[in-house]
């Protein structure tokens, strides 16, 4: 149940990042935009209070405006009932409309267009210029404000900002204003609603490239995202099939291991010292009858083949003094019982290593000596073993006929056997072969 | 003068056919054999004799192999030791060597040749049977030959200063060249070796 569960939601995740790649080519789904809401929100309070309390200000001067422009009394009014009426219209229109991001950004920018436009009404002494300054300063603290609320990136928005401004400066140089007093609201108000618009459209074309841009990159993050977990999904089960293999190697190999031992153990104990017993025997019986000393013979043969058998099995002397020992053993055996002259090189210091290492290492020696005399035909062979930078080398060569990939697929040789122990053991097996020079196998396995 | 023997090995019958095959000898006389450490030990205490026959692998005994070899060297430091087992190695026999054991068979040794050596070894002579391997040494003189001999005999570097008559330093310096000359590791390799090649 577990092993299906894990399955679907492997595939889940597949699926998932097939989606997001779709969805990022066409940018049709809008997966993120309970994001930019939940932001956006968390910030929505700030800016209204900023805006409010702007309006606040701009009425509470109506003392200062009355006293310094009483001729302009009554249109000072209008203008701010309008401003007012303005800010009202527009917190209905958000409140209505706050589940529509883009209307909303709009909406908020009229809010602040109207906000920055009271700021140079207070100082109605100003002339246009300096009206403008003011304006334009104002403008800027604002698009300040604006980016660091909605995390813009302030370049962006004074780049469009800049431009309305120019706008403006245009128009005022054409209306022909320069360097005169104020004396009419209404060029005033057209002016500013002018640069209202030019600045709100302006400052709609960066949100909304912005908000775009966002959400690309969201989507990209998310596709990237995917793709990490994804990958570090595959990685894991690779890595779990690993270990689970790696287990169940040593498992068989350990397996086998105790199995062999066991064997050998009976063969050699039991049957080997009934055997002996039995030539002793042999022995003592007076050698009247002919037949005595053939059977000691054939007892003795059969004695011999059972040790080898059982040494074959299991080795003394790894057991009980280490792999160097054991692998000079092997090689005296195989001196004297088979037509292949093994030559083992190994300095005298080399360490002793633990037992399931030395077993693997020895197990895999014998794997290659095995192989070297049914198939290479080989007369002389070397084994060196050698520690070198914290790892064991070890190379086996002959003067045999060598072999290819193709015939060890075919022939299954047994090196599939050689390459998984290495492969517990954490190293790394080299085979060089060719017909004139024979077969060299080096085997690398950190200390 | 008779030689006093001790078995201990774990098949009775094997015990039984030494019993049976030593009875024609003269000159030997079985004193008794044990299955286990523990009895073979109190039996050696109390006997002393001249020879032990054993087998490094005991069955259901305390202790076996070398340190039993130790303990009995330390209960009756006058006993010749003969081991007999199934195994070989130039490792084991050189194990044995340090133990001070002199004489070693394989099991499968054929009875006469057993009693040979085990005659020879009771007169204090190092009777060892190696097994097939290529060893070479270099040449070495009657002296460096006396010194490896006597290490050998499981006797200790004062011990053979004094019979030699010659400095512990001068010894040691011996033993270390002659390690160096052999491209061997221990003194014991070198002993192992020596008497392989029937130089000791």
């Amino acid at each position: 149940m577990k092993e299906v569960s894990q399955d679907s939601s492997t595939i889940s995740q597949i699926f998932q990042v097939v989606l997001l790649r779709e969805s990022l080519k066409f940018s049709d789904i809008d997966l993120e935009r309970n994001y930019i809401l939940s932001s956006w929100e968390k910030n929505f309070i700030i800016y209204r209070q900023m805006v409010w309390l702007g309006a606040f200000i701009y009425c509470l001067f109506f003392l200062l405006d009355s006293w310094a422009m009483p001729k302009h009394f009554w249109d000072a009014w209008i203008v701010r009932s309008v401003t007012i009426l303005c800010l009202l219209f527009a917190e209905i229109l958000i409140w209505i409309s706050r589940k529509k991001i883009v209307f909303c950004n709009l909406l908020m920018t009229f809010q602040i267009s109207i906000t920055s436009m009271s700021i140079p009404m207070m100082t109605s002494y100003a002339t246009v210029d300096e009206l403008a300054f003011t304006f334009y300063t104002s403008g800027v603290i604002l698009t300040y404000i604006w980016s660091i609320i909605y995390r813009l990136p302030i370049t962006n928005l004074f780049f469009y900002y800049v431009i309305s401004i120019l706008f403006h400066n245009y128009l005022t140089f054409f209306l022909g204003n320069n360097g005169k007093s104020i004396d009419s609201y209404a060029l005033i108000i057209a002016d500013n609603l002018l640069l209202i618009c030019s600045a709100n459209i302006c400052l709609f074309i960066a949100i909304w490239r912005e908000l775009s841009y966002r959400r690309h990159f969201q989507l990209e993050d998310a596709l990237a995202n995917a793709n990490n977990t994804l990958a570090d999904l595959v990685k894991e089960k690779t890595e779990e099939l690993r270990k689970e293999k790696e287990k169940s190697l040593n498992l068989f190999f350990e397996g086998q291991e105790m199995e062999r031992t066991r064997i050998a153990k009976d063969l050699h104990d039991e049957l080997g010292v009934r055997l002996i017993a039995l030539k002793h025997r042999l022995e003592l019986l007076e050698p009247t009858h002919s037949d005595v000393p053939a059977l000691t013979n054939q007892v003795t043969l059969i004695y011999k083949s059972i040790r080898n058998i059982s040494h074959g099995l299991y080795s003394f002397t790894l057991a009980k003094f280490g792999l160097a020992d054991a692998l000079k053993q092997l090689c005296d055996e195989s001196n004297i019982n088979t037509n292949l002259k093994i030559t083992f090189e190994c300095p005298t210091n080399f360490p002793r290593l633990d037992r399931q290492e030395s077993t693997h290492l020895f197990r895999l020696i014998q794997e290659l000596l095995a192989n070297i005399l049914k198939h290479s035909n080989a007369t002389l062979a070397t084994i060196s073993l050698f520690v070198i930078e914290n790892e064991i080398v070890l190379t086996v060569n002959d003067n045999g006929n060598g072999f290819t990939v193709e015939i060890e697929n075919k022939a299954n040789w047994g090196l599939n056997n050689v390459r998984e122990r290495a492969e517990l053991l954490g190293g790394q097996v080299y085979f060089q072969s060719n017909q004139e020079t024979g077969t060299n196998i080096t085997l690398k396995v950190p200390l | 003068m008779k030689i006093r023997l001790f078995i201990i090995e774990d098949h009775q019958f094997i015990v039984d056919l030494y019993l049976d095959f030593f009875k024609k000898y003269q000159e030997l006389e079985v004193l008794g054999y044990a299955n286990e450490s523990k009895s073979a030990l109190e039996k050696i205490l109390v006997d002393q004799p001249d020879l032990v026959l054993l087998d490094l692998q005991l069955k259901n005994s305390p202790l076996d192999g070398v340190d039993l070899i130790k303990e009995i060297r330390k209960i009756a430091p006058q006993t010749n030791l003969f081991v007999l087992t199934q195994f070989s190695g130039s490792m084991l026999l050189q194990n044995l060597i340090q133990a001070g054991v002199l004489g070693f068979r394989e099991k499968s040794v054929c009875l006469g040749e057993l009693t040979n050596a085990i005659i020879r070894v009771s007169k204090g002579f190092f009777d060892f049977q190696f097994p097939e391997e290529t060893i070479q040494l270099p040449i070495f003189s009657h002296q460096e030959r006396q010194i490896l001999q006597l290490k050998g005999q499981g006797k200790t570097m004062l011990e053979v200063s004094a019979e030699m008559g010659l400095s512990v330093d001068a010894l040691d310096r011996m033993l270390r060249k002659m390690r160096e000359q052999s491209g061997l590791a221990s003194t014991e390799s070198l002993i192992y070796s020596a008497a392989k090649l029937h130089l000791i």
